[in-house]
């Protein structure tokens, strides 16, 4: 009796928590128009992800003049992806199992909540949240989704999405869209069979789920041809998701195979592994797809959401890739237009042995969670990446729940003979148009570019920069107290103010040293 | 009430597990020369508490709640053939068995005067003594 009293109470409150919510933005209308709008409203603030920004008061004439304005710490180390997100003044920012509420013009932080997870930690990485009328609904390290109010900080709801004791955990930035919102599995790396699902937005309720590993009857079940094999076939949803709300359609870029590096172990093409998978946002039923690799043995996933936009009317996707390569597909005749390198690509195509094959680039470099920019008025992509060596050996196939399953191992060359690149290319065309370098450290952040022709990142020294779209010439540059750039650059717009936001103080696997830098948001501006 | 069965039947086995399986044995110096060994190549990823923080947690509730009943073995496997993962397989044989031992004693796990040693490993199971 008592604890129905107690259920009954706190269904009163969540009603209530919800109802408070209710009347907020972002709307779906506004969120329709997030590509274009002057807030930042997703991980790559729009549906198409082109994270293009039609603001230009900070330009090519005054970029240099730019300066730090104020810097919220969250003073602990730890992974930090996200990119912050900004609607009506207020940054939201996703960290671990933290979520904070951020005045976005002087840092002052307007809530904070610490959710306390109720399954093992798998990967405390969360790299943004959708932004929904009134709710901030985020991923965790322990594989659930939960809304927050977002004037509040207080759960509206929480739901388990799948089982972390398995490996299963939820990094991606969900999206929201007519009443849905989208959240996949991440864990490929554990040796997880990974799903894409929709959920209730006001409710948390499962609606449908997609099997990025196919059997039985399934298409594409017979290119897994050892059968045994999808019970840990992989299949993750890391990054993010792009969509276009004309039509419904939700593009996903499912990332590697597992085992991570014996292919024999999976023979066949392992659909739907790194690929770009389109489903009816809807009903959760397969459009089309294009797979970047078939079969892959040394985890160079297709990882980072694909980006949306019309070449002289006809749409396209772009996706980039951890191989290093950036494939363009037209989605009106559903072919390739083409692929071209962002960087040295070296013995991609020699399997993975056990006495090691070295390869170039290795899986901690190409293009990572971040994926390509794209710049309207110049028809231009704008593609983070590293070019940085390794070498893969195969290894023993030893299943331990919960556990990494590799099939073998990787062993990074040395962190400083990594070079970080923002490359440029001619959307129409594929043609490389620049290519900025920084040499000696890798570039996994964000990048963003704006009708002012510019395009910002950093690199994971912590240096901010932002370059001259036009040529990739280097406006300005500054050091974030050396931490790790490893979130997106936002901009957005207060009060006819243009501002810049960078998160920075990403504590990333296999290349922190033994003391790293805690996270941070500077947030940038004119003076 | 049904839950209650479930959990009586699940608490009988474990401890029928946890009898059959034999305890870690590692010594107290295993473990303090694991201890250098895991600032200098671990820390960075997974904490100076082992914490966990780019990397999992390797101590308190999280970690035994992954381990708990599985093979000593595994876990000298898991760091043995992935760690560090920039680097794995670098170190010595000697440098993860006494790696591990220090992770076995920050979750409880008392040294005694039997060290570790690749056969002991492949009987023992994590379980608190």
């Amino acid at each position: 009796m008592q604890h129905r009293t107690r259920s009954f109470a706190l269904g009163l409150s969540l009603l209530a928590s919800f109802a408070t919510a209710q009347g907020l933005g972002p709307t779906q209308a506004e969120l329709n128009a997030a590509d274009t709008s002057t807030n930042w409203l997703m991980m790559n603030k729009g549906y198409s992800g082109q994270r293009y920004s039609p603001l230009s008061q900070i330009n090519t004439s005054n970029a240099g003049r730019v300066q730090r304005l104020c810097t919220f710490n969250t003073k602990d180390p730890g992974s930090f992806q996200a990119t912050p997100q900004v609607y009506q003044g207020v940054m939201y920012v996703t960290k671990g199992y933290r979520t904070y509420a951020v005045n976005a013009v002087n840092c002052n932080v307007i809530w904070q909540h610490e959710y306390k997870p109720k399954g093992p930690t798998v990967l405390e990485t969360v790299r943004g949240a959708a932004l929904y009328n009134g709710m901030l609904i985020r991923g965790s390290g322990d594989a659930r989704l939960f809304a927050l109010n977002m004037r509040t900080g207080k759960v509206m709801w929480d739901t388990q999405v799948a089982d972390s004791s398995r490996g299963y955990f939820t990094s991606s930035a969900p999206i929201a869209w007519n009443g849905l919102v989208f959240m996949g599995e991440a864990g490929a790396d554990w040796g997880t069979k990974g799903r894409m699902h929709a959920f209730n937005a006001q409710t948390g309720k499962l609606v449908w789920s997609f099997d990025l590993i196919p059997t039985g009857n399934q298409l594409g079940a017979n290119t897994w041809e050892r059968a045994e094999s999808t019970t840990t076939g992989g299949g993750s949803l890391w990054t993010s998701y792009s969509l276009n709300p004309n039509n419904g359609r939700l593009y996903l870029s499912v990332g590697n195979p597992a085992p991570d590096f014996a292919a024999q172990y999976r023979p066949g093409a392992n659909l739907f592994t790194n690929s770009v998978v389109v489903l009816d946002a809807r009903t959760g039923k397969l459009d089309h797809y294009y797979q970047q690799i078939a079969n892959d043995d040394k985890d160079l996933d297709t990882s980072a959401a694909p980006v949306l936009y019309r070449i002289n009317g006809v749409p396209h996707v772009t996706v980039a890739t951890k191989a290093g390569s950036m494939f363009t597909y037209n989605e009106a005749t559903l072919k390739q237009t083409y692929v071209v390198p962002t960087l040295r690509q070296v013995n991609l195509d020699k399997p993975a042995t056990r006495e090691g094959t070295r390869i170039c680039p290795n899986y901690s470099a190409g293009s990572q969670w971040h994926g390509p920019a794209y710049n309207p008025n110049m028809a231009a992509l704008f593609v983070p990446s590293t070019d940085w060596c390794g070498t893969v050996k195969l290894g023993e196939v030893r299943y331990v729940q919960g556990q990494l399953f590799f099939g073998g191992s990787l062993s990074l060359d040395p962190d400083n003979t990594a070079i970080g690149q923002v490359v440029a290319f001619n959307a129409t065309t594929g043609r490389r148009m620049w290519n900025y370098q920084v040499p000696g450290t890798r570039i996994v952040a964000g990048v963003t570019t704006t009708a002012g022709n510019l395009v910002m990142s950093g690199d994971l020294k912590g240096r901010f920069f932002i370059l001259d779209a036009r040529n990739g010439r280097q406006l300005w540059r500054y050091n974030i107290d050396n931490a790790p750039i490893g979130g997106g650059v936002a901009t957005y717009d207060v009060g006819g103010r243009q501002y810049l936001a960078v998160a920075a103080g990403n504590t990333s696997r296999a290349t922190t040293g033994p003391k790293p830098v805690p996270g941070r948001i500077v947030v940038f501006g004119l003076r | 009430m049904p839950m209650r069965r479930v959990f009586t039947a699940g608490v009988a086995l474990t401890l029928s597990s946890s009898a059959l399986a034999a305890p870690p044995t590692f010594t107290a110096a295993q473990s303090k020369a694991g201890q250098v060994v895991y600032v200098t190549n671990c820390q960075g990823c997974h904490g100076n508490k082992l914490q966990g923080s780019a990397g999992s947690p390797l101590a308190g509730t999280q970690f035994l709640k992954k381990w708990s009943g599985k093979k000593v073995d595994d876990l000298y496997y898991i760091t043995h053939t992935l760690m560090p993962l920039n680097k794995p397989n670098s170190l010595t044989d000697k440098q993860y068995l006494n790696v591990v031992a220090y992770i076995l004693q920050a979750n409880g796990i008392k040294p005694g005067t039997k060290p570790m040693t690749a056969v002991t490993l492949k009987t023992a199971t994590i379980t608190k003594k």
